[in-house]
């Protein structure tokens, strides 16, 4: 089987009869191709030139915006880190009771904090990791004796 | 880069035209308006077509069969009447086979087997174009091909 079989003599006699001639719309198609032949320089130096100024504004667009979010970030972070009260110390330190640390509660403004921080290419290590875990029986126990103490003192006045 | 020039395309017309008809008519009623919008949508190409005659064997191949789908369901007498009443061929005198004869054997061949053998005989397309075209092997075309030549031998043989 190769392209250069010859046709036997049956196929030959197939292969005679032609088809009918078509009843196509000839002068719309060479207009068409007319036409295109006009029109295809403009529009092939536009099809290539299309992508590279779409690709250049999305990176431009893309790139702004993560400068703005990154400035945002950035003063959203300042903002709630330097939220002290007057007279107070910048540095947020963690309340205490009888000397053990309380943690901190993760609330909205530290969660906001921390993905605040972590755009503005802060450390992103947790705000209470550094804090121990809580030891609720402990401090149960500490504030009964505190309230104890209380307790005595109030009674023993006079 | 060049795409289908004026001259291009009536040599295209001329030569390759009336087999693009005959091949969607193998699907279809309506084989030269497939064919005109296969052509259509060849000059709209915005990238130039390495081989526009088997680009335009598979736009009509898919455009006829979905043309046919398109079309009311019609019994096979009915098609073969259709068929009947437009001719196929052009009627010549001193021809060998009697075109009409051929065309009703043409009917009676299994869809894949017909296509072959107007692809093959009428389209001059190659194997490994007619394999790609009707997406099988060029073994399978040529197999193809051979049954329906032997089916149509005996068909006219007989009469």
């Amino acid at each position: 089987m190769t392209e250069k079989d010859p046709l036997t003599s049956f196929e030959k006699s197939l292969a005679s009869l032609r088809p009918r001639r078509p009843r196509l719309d000839r002068d719309r198609l060479m207009f068409l191709a007319g036409q295109t032949s006009v029109d295809y320089r403009p529009a092939y130096r536009l099809s290539v030139f299309r992508p590279a100024v779409v690709s250049a504004l999305v990176a431009a667009v893309v790139t702004l915006g993560v400068i703005t979010a990154t400035k945002l970030a950035t003063r959203i972070s300042n903002s709630l880190t330097a939220t002290a009260a007057p007279g107070e110390s910048r540095d947020v330190q963690p309340a205490t009771v009888a000397g053990n640390p309380v943690q901190r509660h993760p609330d909205t403004g530290n969660a906001l904090g921390w993905i605040a921080s972590l755009l503005a290419g802060g450390e992103t290590k947790d705000a209470n990791a550094e804090r121990p875990e809580p030891n609720l029986v402990q401090l149960r126990e500490q504030l009964l004796e505190e309230n104890a103490g209380y307790e005595k003192s109030q009674s023993e006045e006079p | 880069m060049t795409r289908i020039s004026q001259e291009l395309l009536a040599k295209l017309l001329d030569e390759q035209a009336p087999a693009l008809v005959l091949y969607a008519r193998q699907w279809c009623d309506m084989p030269e308006d497939v064919v005109q919008e296969a052509f259509i949508s060849l000059l709209r190409q915005s990238r130039k077509v390495d081989n526009p005659v088997g680009w335009l064997y598979r736009v009509v191949r898919n455009g006829a069969i979905n043309a046919s789908r398109k079309a009311s369901r019609r019994s096979r007498h009915e098609r073969s009447a259709a068929h009947q009443g437009e001719p196929w061929f052009e009627s010549r005198n001193g021809q060998r086979l009697d075109a009409e004869r051929l065309v009703v054997a043409l009917d009676e061949l299994p869809i894949d087997q017909r296509e072959t053998v107007v692809a093959r005989l009428w389209g001059n397309l190659a194997w490994e174009e007619i394999a790609q075209l009707t997406e099988t092997s060029s073994t399978t075309a040529y197999r193809r091909f051979q049954t329906a030549l032997a089916f149509l031998r005996e068909r006219f043989s007989t009469s």
